[in-house]
């Protein structure tokens, strides 16, 4: 009987959902969102709440001036994150604008900025 | 465009349960009524004219937001995961069309494709294993009704037996599967009210709890009156699965608009 309860609660646990979004939010980011860092980036990693199309995803950065940084091709290392390379970043602001879709296929569009600190 | 989903969306589900649910019923109840073949064929055209539909939608809408176009287009799209399911969802319906005895065998996993392209299957395979019940339970209580509103009149008492035994099987599946969908997707009380999806999915339980009603009445007050030989029940059963259908598509149009609305959440960063 006692075996049966603790099958019971195991299974409930791990059938006690956990938060869904469905359309990929942006989770997290690095360099972080709002971010300054000391040094230049090598690279820019945006990580999503679901898994994500790549083929349908795009990410620009722009700096202060508006003028578009031209960034590696972009990379699907994991289902839920993307990568692109970038170039010796200047210090300043930086605006990262984001659009992925979802692996139902949802669109999801966002920006965020940082901030590379001069010497 | 989200609305032209929406609404293709629905008639996708609509046809999809009326024809994997008619095809259980056949398996599980009796052979369908010359009416019920019917409505089985016209389920799978409906399928074989919305999924293209479908495809194409979504392709516009892919390209509105990447700009990918042309042959690309649908190349990508055929490999995202969304299209691989596509492209099994038609296999399968040309399997489901053709009559062979593996029809009734294949009708409950074909409805799985549906589950893992939307948003249980975006969120990971257990969600998409629940909606998958949710879905097989739906097709079976509202695709053997279908059935039965199709029977030549009177309704036999034989075939109300075993369609209220399967839908009262059907209902104990969907409403677990229905909470954990809920709880899933609304994860704070309050989003019930504060957001687009909360309203929509308090819509869909308020159509649902009409439903249930009406097939309790079915349970407990009709298909009884019918074995017990009473004259009037046959028509009275029959008016209230009319009714069960009316409602149950409107249900199953609240539930298309969830799959196109996003989650509620707090603001992401």
């Amino acid at each position: 009987m006692k075996s049966r309860l603790r099958l019971l609660i195991v299974a409930g646990v791990l059938a006690t959902p956990a938060p869904a979004r469905a359309h990929a939010f942006l989770d997290h980011a690095d360099p972080r969102v709002g971010s300054t860092v000391s040094s230049p980036p090598a690279a820019l990693m945006l990580t999503f709440t679901e898994p994500i199309e790549a083929a349908f995803s795009h990410v620009e950065v722009t700096d202060a001036a508006g003028k578009r940084i031209e960034t590696g091709p972009l990379e699907h290392p994991a289902p839920a994150t993307i990568t692109v390379s970038l170039p010796g970043l200047a210090p300043g602001s930086y605006r990262v604008t984001w659009a992925v879709v979802s692996v139902d296929t949802h669109p999801t569009e966002g920006h965020f900025a940082f901030v590379v600190k001069g010497p | 465009m989200t609305a032209a989903l929406t609404v293709v969306g629905w008639l996708d589900l609509v046809a999809a349960i009326v024809l994997a649910g008619g095809l259980l019923h056949a398996r599980l109840v009796g052979a369908p009524s010359p009416a019920g073949r019917r409505a089985l064929g016209r389920a799978a055209l409906a399928l074989a004219i919305v999924l293209p539909l479908e495809f194409g939608l979504t392709a516009l809408r892919m390209y509105e937001v990447s700009g990918v176009s042309g042959a690309a287009l649908v190349w990508d799209l055929l490999w995202a995961r969304w299209g691989e399911l596509w492209v099994l969802r038609c296999l399968g319906l040309a399997v489901l069309a053709s009559s062979t005895r593996l029809d009734a065998v294949l009708a409950a996993p074909w409805l799985l494709l549906r589950s893992f392209q939307g948003h249980a299957g975006a969120h990971g395979t257990v969600p998409a294993l629940i909606d998958w019940l949710h879905l097989i339970a739906a097709a079976v209580w509202i695709g053997t009704l279908v059935q039965l509103a199709l029977l030549p009149r009177p309704l036999p008492a034989v075939v109300a037996g075993r369609v209220r035994t399967l839908a009262t099987l059907a209902l104990a599946v969907l409403v677990p599967a229905g909470v954990y969908a809920a709880v899933l997707h609304v994860q704070r009380l309050d989003l019930l009210i504060r957001s687009p999806y909360g309203l929509a999915l308090l819509g869909k339980l308020a159509l649902a709890a009409v439903l249930v009603a009406l097939g309790a009445a079915n349970h407990f007050r009709h298909v009884p009156a019918m074995r017990r030989g009473e004259s009037a029940a046959p028509a009275q059963l029959a008016r209230a699965v009319g009714a069960e259908l009316v409602i149950a598509a409107a249900v199953l149009l609240v539930t298309s608009v969830l799959g196109a609305l996003p989650m509620p959440h707090d603001h992401p960063p």
